[in-house]
């Protein structure tokens, strides 16, 4: 039993046969009891994704890490508390949104000019090479922000969407519709 | 058919681009952009957000990610990392055990517990000296109340590790 778990996670890594790969389900569940190796591998698949998200979020690399960092360590405080019957994903990413949300409400807030004087090019908080959608996306509200980062950026669906953020699709439809219109609008009148 | 002004039109774009809105409603906006140029560029607009926002890229997360995370982790307490005080704790029950079992040991206990009452009443009434404490049951008070110590710290770190504040629903607000 030990051993198969060692060659699945062996070949995970892709110093094996590369064919067994355990789903992440599974690394949860092991990691849940202690295994640190699992988790190991739930952090290597997940880095990428959860790292995106927090920058998408936060829209700064140095915050994104810290972000990512805390995201993983509320992860293995919180692995044993994991109902494996239950599905992976939403669990994780509602745990990774709260995180992030808590981070954001602790951080001090930058002073920053609120892009009205039609001249956002010239916002300090720009970043270089920083598209007009992505500033747009950051000064979205938090309720519209998230679930398009969610469905657009990690490509969850709507029902994942609305379990990961406890609310209906319907709901989640018009949050995302609502957020939709407001960058529409943002983007339209900066290049109008 | 009900003619849409701009200001009722455009909040129904986005619905109308995924095609959510009725049958009805959704003639209603198509008719409203055939005869309204500043919509349609608004409807062009919002045709290209979703595949835009499925476009955004995020930097590469540092290579230094994994090993920073598996070393804050490595400091995170777990109950799992209390099976020291679970040792000690089924030590001194053992020597608690050993001490007081037997007939031997719990007769030799019941007279010396009942020798050292009636001393203590006669040390009461003034008739007798106080006794002084027996070496061996002193150390019986003593891995009593090592147990109970060691017992309560086991309980704390339990309780601290898994009295985590669980975050608020995400999405509220
Ligand atoms: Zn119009």
């Amino acid at each position: 039993m030990v051993s198969l778990r060692a060659a699945a996670l062996r070949a995970a890594r892709g110093d094996g046969g590369g064919a067994v790969r355990l789903p992440p389900i599974e690394l949860a569940r092991l990691a849940g009891g202690g295994d640190r190796e699992a988790f190991e591998e739930l952090v290597r698949g997940y880095q990428r994704r959860v790292y995106g998200f927090a920058y998408q979020y936060v829209r700064d690399a140095g915050e994104a890490q810290d972000v990512t960092q805390e995201i993983f360590v509320h992860l293995y405080r919180n692995l044993r508390r994991y109902d494996a019957a239950r599905p992976f994903e939403p669990w994780f990413w509602r745990l990774a949104t709260n995180v992030c949300l808590n981070y954001v409400r602790r951080r001090v807030p930058e002073p920053r000019e609120l892009p009205d004087s039609g001249d956002a090019g010239g916002d300090p908080a720009d970043l270089p090479g920083e598209s007009a959608l992505a500033r747009a996306l950051g000064e979205l509200d938090r309720a519209y922000r998230l679930p398009l980062i969610l469905h657009y950026h990690l490509d969850m669906s709507l029902q994942q969407v609305a379990q990961t953020m406890g609310l209906s699709v319907a709901a989640v439809k018009s949050r995302m519709h609502r957020g939709r219109a407001v960058l529409r609008r943002t983007l339209s009148e900066e290049a109008g | 058919m009900t003619q849409l002004t701009c200001g009722q039109a455009r909040p129904l774009l986005e619905p109308y681009v995924d095609g959510s809105l009725d049958g009805e409603t959704a003639a209603a906006v198509r008719s409203h952009l055939a005869g309204c140029a500043d919509c349609r560029n608004q409807h062009l607009e919002a045709v290209s957000i979703p595949a835009r926002l499925r476009a955004l890229t995020a930097p590469e997360p540092p290579s230094d990610l994994l090993p920073s995370v598996m070393a804050a982790v490595a400091r995170v307490r777990r109950p799992r990392f209390a099976w020291g005080p679970l040792i000690l704790e089924i030590g001194l029950c053992a020597l608690i055990a050993w001490y007081l079992s037997g007939l031997a040991g719990l007769s030799a206990l019941f007279s010396y517990t009942s020798g050292e009452l009636s001393d203590v009443v006669g040390w009461g009434l003034g008739t007798t000296q106080l006794p002084a404490a027996p070496s061996l049951d002193l150390l019986l008070v003593l891995a009593c109340l090592a147990l109970v110590t060691v017992t309560g710290y086991h309980l704390a770190l339990i309780i601290g590790a898994t009295s985590e504040p669980s975050g608020r629903r995400a999405g509220q607000g």
